[in-house]
């Protein structure tokens, strides 16, 4: 049995490795093992505040405007404070 | 809701501590708002490089490569070493040298302020500063015996870091049922349920310039207009310094407001925002958002990126 290449196998080869490389990325990003939706994901859900760990992002969300309350419990729901923090050079 | 604030002198500016219950008692408050005053005073004299008996200065004194050094002085080391790379080495806390030869050897607590815009109008040409070709931060370490490992000569300015790093312990200390925005020199805390109002400074005019939503971390304020003064050669000098040159930097921003997971995070964001001039600093405050504020008096926001999230059909 001899072996004889054309474009046909060349393309179906080709496009299943393609699909088979597609397929395994989207098992890995469904497991949650891709690294940039897993630092996505962190930044709304795992807030960090020990001294250590300086470096995972916290769910923070400056705007332009003061947007609306972020929890039902949120006490400064629909409210300007008077007399907020401050941050400033030092 | 019961709410308790304190402000008091800390670190050569103020500190301000606001914490809100509706689960612990105003005595309870009151007693929380006592631990963090001494929480910070405590950091205070212990990371100070203006008074000899600091354990900071003890440090920078000693010809040993290995220091015994307090869990707050080896902290304070390690955020040091983390704040040269992150910052790709523009946040330099071993720059004492420079500073001190820029004319900031002594404190200048009550100290008023050269003008900012006389200071403006006489600075050379902005660029953005670089850092240093040797990168003495990196050096700095804690050995398995809680030694502080750095090579004898080497000294450490705890500056901004020192803040930031001080209200984050003083945070991480608090019970939980507590919000809570504890601030020191500009650099603050922020945490417990619902965001909070943070009410930016204009470096120019001391007016609002701008209010961040922070729902919880750190927001920090890097600038120049507070600490700046005028040399006797006429020249004007502030103690953000260019590691590359070893002087001032002028990058065309006076200040930039960075958000961040903690305040020593926002405080090395901030500062290496501000020594990148206004391109740098917008890539690296473009994941958490933050504020510029220009040589020209232009605030420029800078959006937080939007989270984008891939969900499995």
């Amino acid at each position: 049995m001899t072996f004889e290449p054309s474009w046909k196998r060349l393309t179906a080869a080709t496009g299943g490795l393609f699909i088979a490389v597609l397929a395994f990325l989207g098992v890995r990003v469904a497991a949650g093992g891709d690294h940039a939706v897993q630092a996505a994901a962190q930044t709304t859900t795992q807030p960090s505040q020990t001294r250590q760990q300086v470096a995972p992002p916290a769910p923070v969300t400056p705007s332009d405007q003061l947007a609306a309350p972020q929890t039902p419990q949120d006490p400064s729901a629909g409210q300007i404070d008077a007399n907020p923090p401050r941050t400033h050079s030092s | 809701v019961i709410r308790v604030d304190r402000t008091f002198a800390c670190m050569g500016g103020r500190a301000t501590v606001r914490l809100e219950s509706s689960r612990h008692s105003r005595h309870a408050l009151e007693r929380d708002a006592a631990r963090i005053r001494a929480t910070l005073r405590e950091a205070d004299r212990a990371l100070t490089r203006f008074d000899p008996a600091s354990e900071l200065c003890a440090l920078n004194r000693d010809p040993r490569a290995a220091v015994p050094a307090s869990p707050l002085v080896r902290d304070l080391v390690r955020a040091a070493a983390w704040a040269g790379a992150r910052s790709e080495g523009l946040v330099d806390a071993t720059l004492v040298g420079p500073i001190e030869a820029a004319g900031y050897a002594e404190s200048r607590t009550g100290a008023m302020p050269a003008p900012l815009a006389a200071a403006l109008a006489a600075a050379p040409p902005r660029r953005p500063a670089r850092a240093a070709s040797h990168w003495a931060w990196a050096d700095l370490a804690v050995d398995p015996a809680g030694r502080v490992v750095r090579p004898p000569g080497v000294r450490i300015d705890s500056g901004g870091i020192g803040k930031g790093l001080a209200v984050d312990v003083a945070a991480a200390r608090l019970p939980a049922g507590i919000r809570y925005a504890i601030g020191c020199g500009g650099d603050l805390a922020v945490g417990g349920s619902g965001a909070w109002q943070i009410a930016v400074d204009d470096a120019h005019t001391g007016a609002e310039a701008h209010r961040l939503l922070v729902q919880k971390g750190g927001v920090a304020t890097s600038g120049i207009n507070a600490r700046i003064w005028r040399r006797a050669d006429g020249s004007y000098a502030h103690h953000l310094i260019d590691p590359a040159t070893g002087e001032p930097a002028w990058t065309g921003l006076v200040a930039a407001t960075a958000v961040a997971a903690s305040a020593l995070e926002a405080e090395v964001l901030a500062k290496a925002a501000l020594l990148s001039g206004p391109r740098g600093a917008r890539r690296l405050l473009r994941r958490d958002g933050g504020v510029l504020q220009h040589d020209n008096g232009r605030v420029e926001v800078i959006a937080a990126a939007p989270v984008v999230r891939l969900r499995a059909a």
